[in-house]
């Protein structure tokens, strides 16, 4: 089983702390973080992201970058307005933030350039989330709408000019603040699943656009997770219990809780703020406004684990949990000491921070460096430092010597395959040789024996 | 009975004189008379015996038979027979169904009226009603076939008749007109192109109410969008495979829009009507508002796109559909000009109101037919004008009359008010919102006017369906919000019909629970989409004025309840979440509240969302803090509970709402606990608690307060000095109630539920002397100081008269009975072992 990572951070300023989910050791914790709800995200395993919770006077926002060897913040981006929710596709390319005023706001991690910017909703934005293919990003509003963006028709100028409206859809059937989205498997045939303060939760169908199930709580759901088969769903709720809802079978009535409810998870804890599930959906991690927490296992139905995220007597309630693969250079506190090569800690330089505001679109592309983003962790950034000319110079010169270069390799290809043929022809002649000594034997006999038995008939 | 026969058949006697004697009275007649002789049993066909027969003992073979008589009233009779049959033998008709379909069907293009009308009747009354729905592609594809060709019959009586059994084909089987529209529609076009109806009027409207019957079925766009949940099936499952795709569309736009003409042309026949009577018969008028009604229906269908669709378009994602593409090319602006040209209809000589009525509804269906048009905007001017007049006067008559008439027929161009007043600009708009407001606000709140007047106003407020994400940072800053403050005549208005939705609100009461859900939708869309200090958001603030005689009122220290607890618990949930958008919540609007969450009609569930839901206001920053506690603190102090044994078996089923007490306790615990800070929110509280702790309030009260500040505190106590001593005085007087009131009943089954519920009362004391030692020994101080006091005047005789002076608490004290005071002593044995434990726990 591959190693996984829980995270957890609170709006407190009590950081972020880290845990391995199978055997319980404790990482790093990462200082300094105050985070909005829905507002931590881990850049595809590269390094920790988080929008922070800040006074109500102060105009901008601020997120803040962690790498995982440091406990220190690395990188402070200050973004026009705060952002509440934020998230990140799961190559680590983009990010997108939700803003107090219904902006979304997207963003190129690598060169930090603010990509779009667009208004929304009409109340800020209280969740973000990415579907499957990362083709769409769907959003949670205070204004209890859920919309779904495609990144092709935003980044589409023709086609936004002649477009009604900038959303694929937009659901309008929740009454109060949306406090969770999430989206199942299939692309843009999958479901999503969304609750809200009015006691609901709402599966969608993003193929058809329309409301396929309601489901009615008996308290406010604050989080959801979804099971990996899609077979049930987990809704954490403010009374502390987490809800299991069926989205596959058919009606039972024999509930206590309510239509479609098959169960809860409980522990007498205060209410459920956040849920995350591992890979393999026979964990879930939920937060609580108890500043706990918990590891269930799904099979059983019972607490594995529990961590406590706040140091001492204070309870600060957690309210983002996050569950990822361990990141390669992210150490354990035990071996923190251990030196550390002066390779890796070089490596180890994060994107810029995130531009306040879009530039021009005529401004020169080429302005900026661009750092390729790595497919391995082994394979670190410095490797890859290769600006936009001398990449453009490496193409035209591959082009021109394209034509002797190619064929010599085809060549040798060629030569390759001929040698895998003739081996193959022998193989076969072989193999004939042998059926038909085969056969011939076995006619032999056959004849033998019809003789023999010709006379009896 | 006999002897009258007998009479009748006697023998008249001729007496001719000289010719014979009359025969004597003796003989005997040997004349044998007879009509005819019946003997079932020796018929032919005698094994009839099992099979249903008619009133005439034919079988339905037989019947069926002689429907192809060449005398017409056999045929006639064999109808009437089989009727007879199929209606005494309903099995005959699902064993023969088709059989009999495939004969009689023969029989629809009969040259004699009567048998087509007596075949008619037969299908109307008994087949089809018969036939069930299963199955029906032969039967329709058996009956259509006869049916075209009697419509083509050359005498016109027959080929009307065959529009009349189409008709009834489609009244059971509305899939029929999709599978052979575009024929049918010829049909009718050929039909309707003679002239051949001016002297028949009746003729007329029975085909044009066919037509209409068809053309309904033709698919709009409005219809389509019904929003059910399918609850019960499983979510992944596939769908299940129905043939929903209604066949060739494009097909039939070409004999709808050959038939636009017929029908307008049939229309203009019908002018000089109205230049040379003085009245328009009744005939004449349905006739007019079939044609209008049928060209309507078709401008309807032309003008949605929806034949324009490609069939693969749903494959495509949403933005990727062609967007809609006005059809109105289809319907070339000529063909409709004589309508234009008529309109408005007015009789050259002017008579009653009644046809007045009836000339008004022809001008409503007119006007809507020129409302459908996308591309009207560009329309002559002075055409445009008539129309808008004609609205605006019928709207303002409506007003004045007030009639039920008129509104039943304004009700259809209600829905096209906010379409025209985004297109038109100037002077004519601003009358035309103005009209509308005076329909809004003065038509009966009960009335479906009202509903479809609501609508058009959510439309005009918030269009959010096509506004939001248009307006790109960089490239534009016009936004399409229809909450926008540049427009002024519309902004007027917008904020006049906010205004009047509370009131309304109040007016609609809980006679209509319909409309009230509709007001309360629209007014979460408007708070929901009212952008942050813009004058909509202002306006909504202000609403809240007005909301709070929705909840409740305070008239002269009595409470009078408004409409919201009367209502239904959805409509109930839409009221209680506009109440997270005020962007500041008024205190008098939680007083307001107050009153609801107590009154005892509300479902427990209900008080507790009203409390969730201002929480998360309060959580929004929408409330604040000092009435947000005295909210909850009010509810604690002022809920009744009524215990069994005062109410019994009629609050609640027999049960008391102390459940309901504890409940909400529990929640106002959690949520005055979730504030903030512990230390900041339990100092802010303190001083509040402990005086409704020390104040007159009944047990059950107390407990909540104690309840909640056990909540508050912490271990080792933050509760000040004065706050001790105080609460030291009441506590011992609380203990000793919960102790001689709660479990009281006899019973011996409830013992366990009693003791339970004991702890339940003496469990937050028994905190707050965990938590404080001092609060112990003062209440301990004072629990011993009574017994002793007791003990000691046991022997004395003058117990029974407490003397003036002693404080109220120990005069209770000595009133205590030998029982109570045995009570005391083991409350306070048990506080003891309870220290005693402490103090070895912490040793």
């Amino acid at each position: 089983m591959e190693a996984e990572v829980v995270l957890a951070s609170s709006p407190t300023d009590a950081g972020v702390s880290c845990w391995d989910l199978h055997t319980g050791a404790e990482h790093l914790r990462y200082k300094s973080c105050a985070s909005s709800p829905h507002g931590l995200a881990s850049v595809a395993g590269r390094f920790l992201a988080s929008s922070q919770l800040r006074d109500r006077k102060s105009s901008s926002g601020s997120i803040l970058y962690w790498s995982w060897n440091k406990p220190q913040v690395e990188v402070r981006s200050f973004p026009a307005e705060p952002i509440k929710a934020l998230v990140s596709n799961s190559q680590g390319t983009y990010i997108a933030g939700g803003g107090v005023s219904g902006d979304i706001y997207f963003w190129e991690v690598a060169t930090g350039k603010l990509l779009k910017k667009w208004h929304a909703h009409y109340r800020a934005v209280s969740c973000l989330v990415f579907n499957d293919d990362q083709s769409l990003l769907i959003s949670g509003s205070e204004d209890g709408c859920v919309r779904v963006w495609s990144l092709f028709l935003i980044f589409d100028d023709a086609r936004r000019e002649e477009a009604r409206h900038l959303f694929e859809y937009s659901f309008h059937e929740h009454s109060l603040r949306v406090t969770d989205v999430k989206t199942g498997y299939g692309g843009s045939n999958a479901i999503i699943v969304s609750a809200s303060e009015d006691r609901t939760c709402k599966v969608w169908s993003l193929s058809r656009g329309k409301l396929l199930r309601n489901i009615v709580f008996p308290s406010i759901v604050d989080a959801i997770s979804l099971d990996p088969g899609e077979h049930v769903f987990y809704a954490g709720s403010r009374d502390g219990k987490i809800y299991i809802a069926a989205l596959n079978s058919p009606v039972t009535s024999n509930s206590n809780y309510g239509l479609h409810i098959i169960g809860s998870l409980s522990e007498h804890s205060k209410a459920v703020t956040c849920l995350a599930s591992s890979a393999d959906g026979f964990l879930l991690v939920s937060g609580s406004e108890d500043g706990m927490i918990r590891v269930w296992d799904t099979r059983t139905r019972n607490i594995t684990r529990i961590f406590r995220h706040t140091k001492g007597t204070a309870q600060g309630p957690v309210n983002n949990v996050l569950v990822i693969r361990q990141p390669q250079n992210l150490n354990p506190r035990t071996s923190a000491n251990s030196p550390v090569s002066p390779l890796r800690r070089h490596g180890l330089t994060l994107p810029p921070p995130l531009e306040k505001f879009a530039n021009s679109p005529d401004e020169n592309a080429h302005a900026k460096v661009f750092i390729g983003p790595q497919t391995t962790s082994n394979h670190l950034l410095d490797s890859s430092y290769i600006s936009v000319q001398t990449m453009e110079a490496q193409i035209k010169e591959l082009q021109q010597q394209g034509s002797s270069a190619a064929a010599e390799v085809d060549i040798e290809r060629l030569k390759s395959e001929q040698l895998r043929s003739v081996q193959m022809i022998q193989q076969w002649k072989k193999m004939y040789e042998n059926l038909h000594q085969f056969c011939v034997t076995e006619l032999l006999d056959g004849t033998h024996t019809e003789s023999a038995n010709g006379p009896n008939l | 009975m006999l002897t009258e026969r007998l009479l009748n058949f006697r023998v008249k006697i001729k007496r001719k004189i000289g010719r014979k004697l009359p025969p004597p009275k003796n003989s005997t007649n040997t004349e044998i008379k007879s009509k005819a002789i019946v003997l079932p049993e020796q018929s032919i066909v005698s094994e009839k015996a099992g099979l249903a027969v008619s009133r005439k003992g034919l079988t339905l073979k037989e019947l069926l038979q002689q429907t192809n008589h060449h005398n017409a009233k056999v045929r006639k009779d064999a109808l009437l027979g089989i009727k007879d049959v199929l209606v005494h033998h309903s099995v005959e008709l699902k064993l023969h169904k088709l059989a009999v379909i495939e004969k009689l069907r023969e029989r629809i293009g009969d040259d004699d009226k009567l048998v087509r009308e007596t075949l008619y009747q037969l299908f109307k009354s008994v087949i089809f009603p018969g036939c069930g729905k299963d199955n029906q592609g032969p039967l329709v594809s058996l009956m259509m076939a006869y049916i075209f060709n009697a419509m083509t019959h050359l005498a016109i009586d027959v080929r009307l008749m065959a529009f009349k059994f189409f008709d009834l084909v489609v009244q059971f089987y509305p899939s029929a007109f999709s599978l052979y529209a575009e024929k049918i529609l010829q049909n009718y076009e050929d039909i309707l192109r003679k002239n051949q109806f001016l002297d028949d009027k009746s003729k007329l409207k029975s085909t044009l109410a066919g037509l209409i019957r068809c053309l309904s079925l033709l698919p709009c766009n409005e219809s389509d969008n019904s929003a059910d949940i399918p609850a019960h099936d499983i979510l992944h499952a596939f769908e299940p495979e129905v043939a929903r795709e209604p066949i060739g569309l494009i097909d039939i736009i070409k004999p709808l829009k050959d038939l636009l003409p017929i029908l307008v042309g049939c229309f203009q026949d019908f002018m000089p009507l109205f230049h040379s009577s003085s009245q328009l018969d009744l005939q004449s008028y349905d006739c007019l508002q079939f044609i209008l009604q049928s060209i309507d229906l078709i401008v309807r269908f032309l003008a949605s796109g929806v034949c324009g669709s490609e069939p693969d378009s749903q494959i495509l994602p949403p933005c990727q559909k062609p967007g809609m593409i006005t059809y109105d090319q289809l319907i070339s602006p000529m063909i409709l000009k004589k309508l234009w040209d008529a309109f408005p209809l007015n009789l050259v000589r002017h008579l009653s109101g009644k046809g007045d009525d009836r000339i008004f509804m022809l001008n409503t269906v007119i006007t809507k037919i020129f409302l459908q048009l996308s591309n009207w905007e560009h329309a002559p001017s002075a055409l445009l004008e008539k129309f808008l007049e004609f609205i605006e006067n019928s709207l303002a008559t409506k007003v004045q009359s007030g009639k039920m008439f008129h509104e039943k027929h304004l009700l259809p161009l209600i829905p096209y008010i906010p379409k025209l007043t985004t297109q038109i600009s100037g002077d004519w708009r601003s009358r035309i919102l103005k009209a509308f407001t005076e329909v809004f606000k003065n038509s009966n709140p009960e009335s479906s006017m009202k509903i479809a007047c609501l609508s058009a106003v959510e439309e005009m407020l918030a269009p959010i369906k096509e506004n939001i994400g248009l307006n790109f940072s960089v490239q534009q800053e016009r936004s399409p919000l229809y909450l926008d403050a540049n427009d002024l005549t519309l902004l007027d208005y917008q904020i006049a019909w906010i205004q009047y939705l509370p009131s309304l609100l109040i007016l609609l009461d809980d006679k209509n629970p319909l409309c009230s859900k509709a007001v309360l939708r629209l007014q979460l869309r408007v708070a929901q989409a009212a952008p942050v200090n813009s004058p909509f958001s202002q306006e909504f603030d202000t609403m809240q004025y007005s909301f709070r005689g929705f909840f409740s009122q305070q008239i002269e220290n009595a409470i009078c309840y408004g409409p919201f607890i009367k209502l239904a618990a959805d409509i109930q949930e839409l009221a209680i979440c506009c109440l997270y958008y005020f962007s500041f919540m008024d205190s008098l609007l939680l007083h307001s509240l107050v009153p609801c969450c107590l009154c005892k009609v509300l479902e427990p569930n209900m008080v507790a969302r009203i409390i969730e839901v201002l929480q998360s206001a309060f959580r929004a920053g929408h409330i604040q803090v000092a009435d947000y506690t005295s909210f909850h603190v009010t509810l604690l102090s002022r809920f009744q509970v009524y215990p069994e044994k005062i109410y019994p078996a009629v609050e609640y089923d027999g049960k008391s709402n102390w459940r309901t007490f504890k409940y909400v306790t529990s929640i106002v615990c959690s949520c005055l606990s979730q504030i903030g800070d512990d230390y900041l929110v339990f100092q802010m509280a303190e001083k509040i608690i402990v005086d409704h702790i020390c104040g007159e309030i009944p047990m059950d009260n107390k407990c909540a307060f104690l309840r909640l500040l056990v909540t508050l505190d912490s271990k080792p106590t933050r509760l000040s000095d004065q706050s001790i001593v105080n609460i030291s005085h009441v506590l011992p007087k609380y203990l000793i109630d919960v102790v001689s009131n709660v479990g009281e009943d006899d019973h011996e089954s409830a013992s366990v539920i009693s003791v339970k519920r004991r702890r339940y009362y003496l469990l937050p004391s028994f905190y707050l002397f965990y938590g404080s030692k001092r609060l112990l020994n003062l209440v301990l101080n004072v629990m011993g100081s009574w017994i002793s006091e007791v003990s000691s005047s046991l022997g004395s005789p003058h117990l029974t008269h407490p003397s003036s002076d002693r404080s109220t608490t120990s005069s209770k004290g000595t009133n205590l009975s030998l029982e109570e005071r045995h009570k005391i002593q083991r409350a306070y044995d048990g506080l003891r072992a309870l220290t005693n434990n402490e103090v070895v726990g912490h040793s």
